[in-house]
């Protein structure tokens, strides 16, 4: 395969290359909070003298590549008191900073970052979050979710109302790749959709790229969602936990040695033990309950080796008398990170990930059982190489052994009934470099190639235009029967306007190689992924977005605009009445065709000061068009939300009383409607408009929560806040769909709309020890 | 939910339901739609069957969705139906039932013989007639050994399960079962059909395969209005017929796409809301097939 031999080729000759500024001098290092010994990702070290700065990437560490001297650096972090220490250096050196935290459990500290990296990080369309923030968003039920968050950010908007899904400038959520420490999570939701998995416990943040992916991930077109657990433990035995409406939830961490740390979170929902106290024997026997489980354990070999050891386990059970229904992810990642000298840094991962669900009928005489699960395991290895102070190499490739198991199912009394599971590689080999062309521009560019390949056993059907099948294909275990090659550019420049403004501009294409086999407006559990194949292709996005940004008032208030348009091909619909669960032709019901997003967002922020939050709002287009959808029209993609309005806002009263606000507003999505009828037997049935011609009703809703620390300079060994929210305050009824039926006297047919939420106020105690 | 299942996914799909229905459990408020009005289309629909009868073909038009008035009948058309052996039968319209055409004389279907529907009138006022045609091949009666109601308690209900007994025949069958209970038709509307495709029971003995469920009478003081507008209830003693008949794919699909779509989008586990497909030629809505039917009563048993 050539395109692969050159760009192997291209990797070592950037190998090769990267040895020749290795005379400098190296300072590295790490930031960390002087209390809990925390690391402290996004924070500045300046070196006065020659006007130099790095930032700590997320393990906390920063690499200056500078010449024998002596230097003041001045290591600055938001909520942490600023420092300036004197460095000699006459060799290449390590050191570890120690801020000082400001503030305590009520800190007002929004995201530890650098004040001014929206203006100088080169990646556009990346939202960052810090737990602290998230915190602060009045939640539904009192549940803090990051997911739930993030849907407040410009460009991302919830599949439905409570939805975990969600959509990035006009995608669906299967094409946002979700990562918890780097390994995908295929189903992020709990109770149905209501709640992410994500438990705030034990999340330091997130990172949210809308579009332009970092080099060494891909798969997916519109997002990848970067959920990381907590950095570094603490160094002392603590806890944290809450109890709640829904469910309560505890961690707790500590150390083993001088070397080990660990961690241990789990959450579980208890609705069910209500169940209990029934009077129905039926109830009594019936659970509705959620759980999960992280693990974390981090142990230090020395300053060079480090091994993480990450573990996610959660389940949703649903059981009753008649049957049960399960889902539930497990994810799990070991991670060797590895300082070959002071200026290459490795990181050696194997990940692995299944979701799988289960349903399971008990009934007598209909007892059956249907299972299906994707499962994934990954190797990895990426390198960060940073030359000197204006080259910022990384490299690193990839490898994917991807398991189908669409469904089986076995009922009493009949054979089992099986839709082949299939199995796929994909690899990716990529190289970037981040590159400081003049104090005021840099830029940023490189390359994945991507590689996919279906691998049999499999039975492969052949369609011919009526998408009928005609035949089908046997491949024997092991034979790679079909391939894909990608490359995918990603380029990108920031030009620093003033001290107080830049713009940006970059162009990505990204590619998909694989789907789910949902056409639901608000996503289900039954989720099955399918991959490319010889009958379909992957999806391909060419995004080009630029952007203006701008901080005022010495980098309190941060504001941006962003334009993009994104080109899809390939892209992917179902036809009309598709069946897609348990279908042995599932491709036959795939239709593909091409695809255009284009938007602007703009987002005021106010990071400090009592009065924090943020201001944005998204204009926005999506559209489809397939040959064999809507008659061949071009159709509003079913996440097009024209207008998006968020206000965050959160305003410290007092150390001890806090308060929350947030408003959404969001156009209503596109929807069908029937725009005639006709009669059979005194039944009315509608005749549609075309696709998605219609909108349903704006959506608006207003949560508001206040925080209550009852004393902020307890000495005791805990220390307790309760949060009390309210989701829906004005009792908005958003539709969540729109159903018809017909009235018992007239006959005739009319329309209601079903909403899910009225008001739902909520108590929640948090503690930390 | 739609009573259109495939076997063996069916009655698990009901239970995600059930669940599904209790977390979303939410509220109805009536909402007003403003949409344009689709241009009629002419809507013919028969079902002729192996029954010695009149067989029947109704032809109406149709009209805005949300429209106050009951949709018109379309009459003086010219109908005719012809056989793949050569028959040809021609059918008229009653005076008294508008939109209503039968045949002159009884007549019955055959199995393996095709039959084409003809429709020819001025739909449109133009003066000029229309013309619209459909097919229908008839398949084989389906065979039944035998069928028989199985008490069960379900969630502290009384229920039945209805269990039915044969040879599954090999091929891609589908069925549809309609009942008589007391003599009295229960299942006359497509909402109320119970059809089955043959995915994981192909060319196998059926030993007592659910395929549906009914409420004991005890049941009645304890549903609510909603549910007894759904529900059968069944009283110990009663004659329960059941009506099978195996059916083409397409009459399968169109009321399994009745069924979904007639109360709209299905947020979680349906897709678009989508038109649902005719074999009536020209533009026209509706659908014309023709089957075999078999009979089966049973008794209901004591709890």
């Amino acid at each position: 395969m050539p395109l692969t031999k050159n760009m192997l080729s291209i990797f070592l000759l950037f190998l090769c290359l990267s040895g020749i500024h290795s005379q400098n001098l190296i300072l590295e290092g790490s930031v960390r909070d002087t209390e809990t010994k925390e690391i402290l990702p996004g924070a500045s070290i300046n070196v006065k003298e020659i006007k130099l700065w790095a930032v700590t990437d997320k393990s906390g560490h920063f690499s200056l590549t500078l010449s024998k001297g002596k230097y003041s650096l001045v290591v600055s972090c938001l909520g942490y008191e600023s420092k300036e220490i004197k460095v000699d250096l006459s060799e290449n050196k390590g050191i570890v900073i120690q801020l000082a935290s400001t503030t305590n459990l009520n800190e007002v500290v929004i995201t530890a970052r650098k004040a001014d990296e929206q203006l100088t990080r080169i990646n556009m369309g990346v939202e960052r979050m810090d737990i602290k923030e998230v915190r602060k968003i009045p939640a539904l039920m009192g549940e803090v979710d990051v997911i739930k968050a993030l849907q407040l950010l410009p460009g991302v908007q919830a599949a439905s109302e409570g939805s975990s899904g969600f959509s990035v400038r006009g995608g669906s959520p299967d094409q946002n790749l979700i990562l918890l420490d780097n390994t995908t999570v295929y189903n992020p939701s709990h109770l149905m959709g209501f709640f992410s998995v994500f438990n705030n416990d034990v999340i330091s943040g997130l990172e949210l790229y809308k579009g332009d992916l970092p080099l060494k991930h891909g798969g997916r077109l519109s997002s990848l969602l970067d959920v990381q657990t907590k950095n570094e433990m603490s160094q002392k035995f603590n806890g944290t936990g809450g109890i709640g409406l829904i469910s309560s939830r505890l961690m707790l961490e500590g150390l083993l040695g001088e070397k080990t740390s660990w961690l241990v979170g789990g959450r579980r929902s208890y609705a069910d033990l209500f169940l209990k106290l029934s009077s129905d024997e039926s109830m009594r026997k019936s659970s509705i309950y959620f759980y999960d489980l992280n693990v974390k354990m981090n142990h230090s070999f020395s300053d060079r080796d480090k091994l993480a050891f990450n573990i996610y386990y959660g389940k949703d059970n649903f059981g009753a008398e008649p049957g049960d229904f399960k889902y539930g992810n497990a994810a799990a990642s070991l991670t060797w990170n590895h300082v070959f000298n002071q200026n290459l840094f490795g990181k050696f991962s194997t990940n692995f990930t299944n979701y799988d669900y289960g349903l399971a009928s008990k009934l007598e005489g209909s007892k059956a059982q249907w299972k299906s699960a994707i499962t994934d395991y990954m190797l990895r290895a990426d390198f960060n190489q940073p030359v000197n102070d204006t080259w910022n190499l990384n490299y690193g490739l990839s490898s994917t052994f991807h398991h189908f198991n669409p469904g089986i199912v076995n009922m009493e009394d009949y054979p089992e009934y099986k839709v082949d599971g299939t199995n796929a590689l994909e690899h990716a080999v990529y190289m970037g470099n981040e590159q400081k062309v003049t104090d005021n521009l840099s830029l940023k560019y490189g390359l994945r190639l991507s590689v996919f390949q279906n691998i049999g056993k499999a039975t492969v059907f052949n369609y011919d235009s009526n998408h009928e099948s005609t035949d089908s294909t046997v491949h024997r275990p092991g034979d790679i029967y079909n391939s894909y090659t990608y490359l995918e550019p990603r380029v990108g420049l920031v030009y620093r306007l003033n001290k107080e403004s830049s713009v940006k501009a970059n162009y990505v294409r990204n590619v998909q190689y694989l789907q789910l086999a949902n056409n639901s407006a608000s996503g289900s559990p039954l989720d099955v992924w399918f991959s490319s194949s010889p009958n379909v292709k992957p999806q391909v996005v060419d995004q080009f977005s630029v952007g203006y940004f701008r901080n005022f008032s010495d980098n309190m208030f941060e504001g941006s605009v962003e334009l993009y348009y994104k080109g899809l091909n390939n892209v992917i619909d179902f036809a009309e009445h598709a069946n897609l669960m348990l279908n042995k032709k599932l491709e036959g019901e795939v239709r593909t065709g091409k695809g255009k997003s284009y938007g602007a967002e703009f987002m005021i922020r106010k990071n400090q000061g009592r009065l924090t939050g943020f201001i944005n709002y998204t204009l926005s287009r999506s559209e489809r068009t397939i040959p064999e959808i809507n008659n061949g029209k071009t159709y509003l993609a079913p996440y097009d939300k024209p207008h998006t309005l968020n206000i965050v806002v959160s305003y410290e009263l007092s150390r001890k009383v806090s308060m929350s606000a947030s408003w959404v507003f969001v156009t209503g999505n596109p929807t069908t409607y029937p725009t005639g009828r006709f009669e059979i037997e005194g039944e009315y049935f509608p005749i549609y408009s075309g696709r998605n011609e219609y909108r349903k009703p704006n959506y608006d809703r207003l949560d508001l929560s206040l925080t209550y620390v009852p004393n902020p300079d307890s000495k005791k060994w805990y220390k307790g806040e309760w949060n009390f929210s309210i989701y829906n305050a004005y009792a908005r009824k958003n539709p969540w769909t729109i159903t018809y039926d017909q009235d018992d006297v007239t006959g005739l047919p009319y329309a209601e709309m079903i909403y899910l939420f009225g008001i739902v106020p909520s108590i929640t105690y948090n503690f930390k020890f | 939910m739609s009573k259109a299942n495939n076997t063996v996914s069916g009655s698990l799909i009901f239970f995600i339901l059930h669940f599904s229905f209790l977390m979303f459990y939410s509220c109805t408020a009536p909402i007003d739609i403003d949409t344009d009005d689709s241009d009629p289309v002419i809507v013919i629909y028969g079902a002729i069957t192996d029954e010695m009868k009149q067989q029947e073909i109704r032809i109406s038009r149709s009209s805005p969705y949300f429209q106050n008035e009951p949709n018109t009948p379309v009459s003086r058309a010219i109908v005719i139906i012809e056989s793949s052996d050569n028959k040809r039968y021609e059918l008229f319209e009653p005076e008294a039932n508008p939109g209503l055409y039968v045949s002159s004389s009884e007549w019955a279907v055959v199995p393996g013989v095709t039959y084409n529907l003809r429709v020819s009138v001025d739909f449109d006022g133009d003066g000029n007639p229309e013309n619209y045609d459909a097919s229908t091949t008839v398949a084989a009666k389906m065979e039944l050994d035998s069928v028989k109601l199985d008490p069960m308690n379900i969630m502290g209900h009384k229920n039945y399960a209805l269990n039915i007994y044969g040879e599954e025949t090999p091929g891609r069958d589908h069925y549809l079962f309609k009942y008589i209970l007391n003599d009295t038709p229960v299942t006359t509307k497509i909402s109320k059909y119970v059809i089955y495709g043959d995915m994981g029971i192909n060319d196998l003995y059926l030993d007592g395969l659910t395929i549906d469920y009914f409420d004991h009478i005890d049941n009645w003081e304890s549903d609510s209005d909603d549910q007894r507008k759904h529900s059968t209830y069944l009283k110990p003693g009663e004659i329960l017929v059941v009506e099978t008949a195996k059916i083409p794919e397409g009459y399968y699909n169109f009321i399994d796409q009745c069924q979904k779509e007639m109360h709209g989008e299905n947020p979680v586990f349906g897709g678009p809301a989508s038109n649902i497909t005719t074999n009536i030629s020209g533009g026209g809505a509706g659908f014309f097939c023709g089957y075999c039917i078999s009979q089966i009563p049973t008794t209901v048993p004591n709890f």
